[in-house]
C-alpha cells in the first residue's frame, strides 16, 4: 500500500507483527501508547484519525493519507467545536465560492469563520443566528 | 491573622500568584466555576469558593459573584491575573468601593490605559504613534482609511489579546470587518468603540515590562514578542535580538516616559511595534502579563510580589539600579490546540509529563487525567527556559520541548519544534509574519513510524473517545479546507510539499 507521510511516499506492508517498509523487514510493537520499530521507541501523543489522519509522534506532526484520488467533498459542514452562531451570511439557494464566509461561530473567546470548502449552492441552512450548536453539529448542507 | 489575597481566575496564574502570596506571609484565596471543579488551581489556594457557571460570562466576568466571594473570605486584596476582569475598570471601581485592594493601578490610570485612543493621545507626547483615530460609523470608517490609505487595522478601543482586531485591505473588506470587529469588540469587552491605524506590515512586537508606585518608575528590560499568529502570542523572549543597546535604552526610556505622562502605579507593560529601526507606541497592558515570567528569570524580580508590595502601600522594594538583568530567557506558550490550524482542542490529557531541571521553568495547570473545559483559553502550559546567552537557550528549549510529553490532546508543541528549528528564529531576524512561511520539523524515522501506525490493523485506543470527539474526527477535514482559504491574512502552518 502506498502511503504518504508529511509529502513522503512510503510503500507499506504489515505482515503479522512485521511491516515491509519499502521492501525493507522491521519489527513492530505496538503497546497502548508507543510503538517500538526495529529499535527505535516512538510515543504517541495523539492520533486523530480520517483520510489523511494527523498523528503528533515525539512532539512532531505527521500528516498521512492513502495515496487516492481525491473525490467526493463532504456535502456537508459540520461545526467543528461547541459554540454560538453568532453570524450568517449565506441562505439556501445561494451559489458559494470555496473560502467564502458562510458562518461566524463564537468559542472560546474567539469568533471563527466558517468559510465553504467547495464551490456549489447551499442546500439548508440548519442552524439560526445566537443559536448554541455542539461540536460535530451540521451547520450547513450542500446540494 | 495574615491578609488573604483573592486570586479571581483560573489556571496556570492562580497558581503563580498563589507561589508569591505563600512567600509574602499573604494567604492565597480561589474562585472556581462549576466547569472548574477538577482545576488544579483550586488545589493551590488554601480557601475556594464556587462562583457557579460555565462560561466566561456566568462565572470568572461576574463581579458581583467575586465581590461576594472575597467579602465571605475576608480578602484584603484581589488579584485579577490576566484576562477577565484584570483590566476592567468597573471593576477596580467597584473593588475600590467596597473597600477591597484591587491590584492593579488606580482606576484612573486603568481608565486611561483601557481606554487606547485616549492612551494613544496622552503617549503621543512622549513616543511616536501610528497614524490613526477613533471611528464610530461605517462613513468615518471609510474616510480616514482613504485618507490614510490601505490596508488599515481596526481595534476595539477597550481591546486587548488580538480579540475585535481586523486588518483590511480595502473599502468593501472594511464594511464587513467594522461591523465583525465591533460585535467582537462588545462581546469581548462591552464596549463597541473601535478605531483605524494604519497597518504596518511585518512589524517586530516588542514590549517594556514596568513597575511603577506613585514616587517612582523603572523598567526591568523588553520582551520580544513577534512569534505570533492571529495577533496572539506564541514565543517570547529576552533580550530581543533585534535591539541594539543604544534602541534598548530609547525604547526602555520611551516606556518609562510614557508611564510617567499616565502616573503609571503597578505593574505593566508598554508595547510598541518596531519597523526599520523606529518604534511606534502601541498600547498599554496595565495586567500582569502571560509572558512576565521571562523578565523573572533574568532580573530575579517577582513582579506579582512588586504589584502586591504597591498595592499594599509598601512601595516598589527595588530601584532602577537594582535591576541587572543576566542571560536569556525564551517562553513556549503551550496551547491545546490542533498543531495545523490552531483550532482549540479542549478533552482529556492522558499523560502530562512536563520537562524539569535547571534553568527550566513550567507554568501550569494541567496533570494527567484531567479534562480540559471547552469554556476557556486554550493556553495550558508555559515552558520557559532560561540560559546564559541565545544559542545555549535555544538549544534548552529545543531539548526542553522533545522530552515534553502531553498525550491525548494535540498541542502547540510541535509548532514549537518547528519554530526553533526555523534559521530566522536561530538568526534572531524575524517579524510577525514568521509563522507565515514555517516549515513543519518532524523526522524520517517518525515519517516511517507514521506510515506503519496509519496500516496496522487495528488502531492504537488512544482515549476514550466520546461520542462528540468522534463526531470531531469526522468533522475535522471539512475544517481543514474551511480553515485553508487562499489570501486568507490569518495565516495556519501548512504542509508544503
Amino acid at each position: 500500500m502506498k502511503i504518504e507521510v508529511n509529502g513522503t511516499n512510503y510503500d507499506i506492508d504489515i505482515i503479522g507483527d512485521k511491516a515491509l517498509v519499502n521492501g525493507k523487514e522491521m519489527s513492530v510493537n505496538l503497546n497502548e501508547d508507543e510503538i517500538k520499530i526495529g529499535d527505535d521507541f516512538f510515543r504517541l501523543d495523539f492520533v486523530e484519525e480520517g483520510q489523511p489522519s494527523l498523528m503528533i509522534i515525539n512532539g512532531m506532526t505527521y500528516v498521512v493519507s492513502r495515496r487516492l484520488a481525491d473525490n467526493a467533498l463532504s456535502k456537508e459542514i459540520k461545526s467543528p467545536m461547541s459554540g454560538k452562531i453568532v453570524g450568517i451570511f449565506t441562505k439556501a439557494g445561494s451559489e458559494v465560492k470555496k473560502g467564502q464566509l458562510l458562518v461566524i461561530l463564537e468559542a472560546m473567546k474567539m469568533e471563527n469563520q466558517i468559510k465553504s470548502h467547495l464551490n456549489g449552492s447551499i442546500k439548508e441552512i440548519k442552524v439560526s443566528k445566537d443559536q448554541s450548536v455542539k461540536m460535530g453539529q451540521v451547520l450547513v448542507t450542500f446540494e | 491573622m495574615l491578609k488573604k489575597v483573592l486570586i479571581a481566575n483560573r489556571g496556570e496564574i492562580v497558581i503563580r500568584v498563589a507561589k508569591t502570596c505563600r512567600k509574602l506571609d499573604l494567604r492565597p484565596c480561589g474562585i472556581y466555576s462549576d466547569a472548574d471543579k477538577d482545576s488544579l488551581h483550586i488545589r493551590h489556594c488554601e480557601e475556594v469558593l464556587s462562583i457557579g457557571g460555565y462560561s466566561p460570562s456566568e462565572s470568572y466576568l461576574r463581579m458581583d459573584k467575586i465581590i461576594n466571594a472575597a467579602q465571605k473570605l475576608g480578602c484584603d486584596f484581589i488579584h485579577p491575573g490576566y484576562g477577565f476582569l484584570s483590566e476592567n475598570l468597573e471593576f477596580s471601581e467597584l473593588c475600590k468601593k467596597e473597600g477591597i485592594i484591587f491590584v492593579g493601578p488606580s482606576p484612573e490610570v486603568m481608565k486611561l490605559s483601557g481606554d487606547k485612543v485616549r492612551a494613544r493621545k496622552v503617549a503621543s507626547k512622549v513616543a511616536s504613534i501610528v497614524e490613526g483615530d477613533e471611528v464610530s460609523k461605517v462613513s468615518n470608517a471609510l474616510d480616514l482609511a482613504n485618507k490614510i490609505g490601505y490596508p488599515v487595522i481596526l481595534k476595539a478601543a477597550k481591546g486587548g489579546g488580538g480579540r475585535g482586531l481586523r486588518i483590511v485591505t480595502s473599502a468593501d473588506e472594511l464594511k464587513v470587518a467594522f461591523a465583525s470587529s465591533r460585535n467582537e469588540a462588545i462581546m469581548s469587552f462591552g464596549s463597541d468603540r473601535v478605531y483605524i491605524e494604519k497597518y504596518i506590515q511585518n512589524p517586530r512586537h516588542i514590549e517594556v515590562q514596568i513597575v511603577g508606585d506613585d514616587s517612582n518608575i523603572i523598567h526591568l528590560g523588553e520582551r520580544e514578542c513577534s512569534v505570533q499568529r492571529r495577533n496572539q502570542k506564541l514565543i517570547e523572549e529576552t533580550p530581543s535580538p533585534a535591539l541594539t543597546n543604544e534602541a534598548r535604552e530609547k525604547i526602555t526610556n520611551t516606556a518609562i516616559a510614557v508611564m510617567k505622562e499616565m502616573r503609571y502605579n503597578n505593574a505593566g507593560t508598554v508595547e510598541f511595534l518596531f519597523k526599520e529601526d523606529n518604534f511606534y507606541f502601541m498600547e498599554v497592558n496595565s495586567r500582569i502579563q502571560v509572558e512576565h515570567a521571562i523578565t523573572e528569570e533574568v532580573t530575579g524580580i517577582d513582579i506579582v510580589a512588586e504589584q502586591l508590595h504597591i498595592s499594599s502601600g509598601e512601595g516598589l522594594s527595588i530601584k532602577q539600579e537594582d535591576v541587572n538583568s543576566r542571560g536569556h530567557a525564551i517562553e513556549c506558550r503551550i496551547n491545546a490546540e490542533h498543531p495545523i490550524n490552531f483550532v482549540p482542542f479542549p478533552g482529556m490529557v492522558k499523560h502530562f509529563v512536563p520537562t524539569i531541571g535547571k534553568g527550566i521553568r513550567v507554568d501550569t495547570f494541567l496533570y494527567s487525567g484531567y479534562s480540559i473545559p471547552p469554556f476557556y483559553d486554550s493556553l495550558v502550559a508555559k515552558l520557559i527556559c532560561t540560559g546564559e546567552n541565545r544559542g545555549d537557550t535555544i538549544r534548552m528549549m529545543k531539548e526542553a520541548l522533545f522530552s515534553f510529553r502531553i498525550s491525548g490532546i494535540p498541542t502547540t508543541i510541535p509548532f514549537h519544534i518547528s519554530a526553533l528549528s526555523d534559521n530566522r528564529f536561530l538568526d534572531g531576524n524575524y517579524d510577525t509574519s514568521f509563522i507565515n512561511e514555517l516549515r513543519p520539523f518532524s523526522s524520517k524515522n517518525g515519517e516511517v513510524a507514521a506510515a506503519i501506525l496509519f496500516q496496522l490493523p487495528k488502531k492504537v485506543h488512544f482515549q476514550k473517545k466520546s461520542e462528540e470527539e468522534d463526531l470531531w474526527m469526522k468533522s475535522r477535514f471539512d475544517w481543514t479546507h474551511i480553515f485553508d482559504p487562499d489570501g486568507s491574512p490569518q495565516s495556519s502552518l501548512r504542509w508544503n510539499k
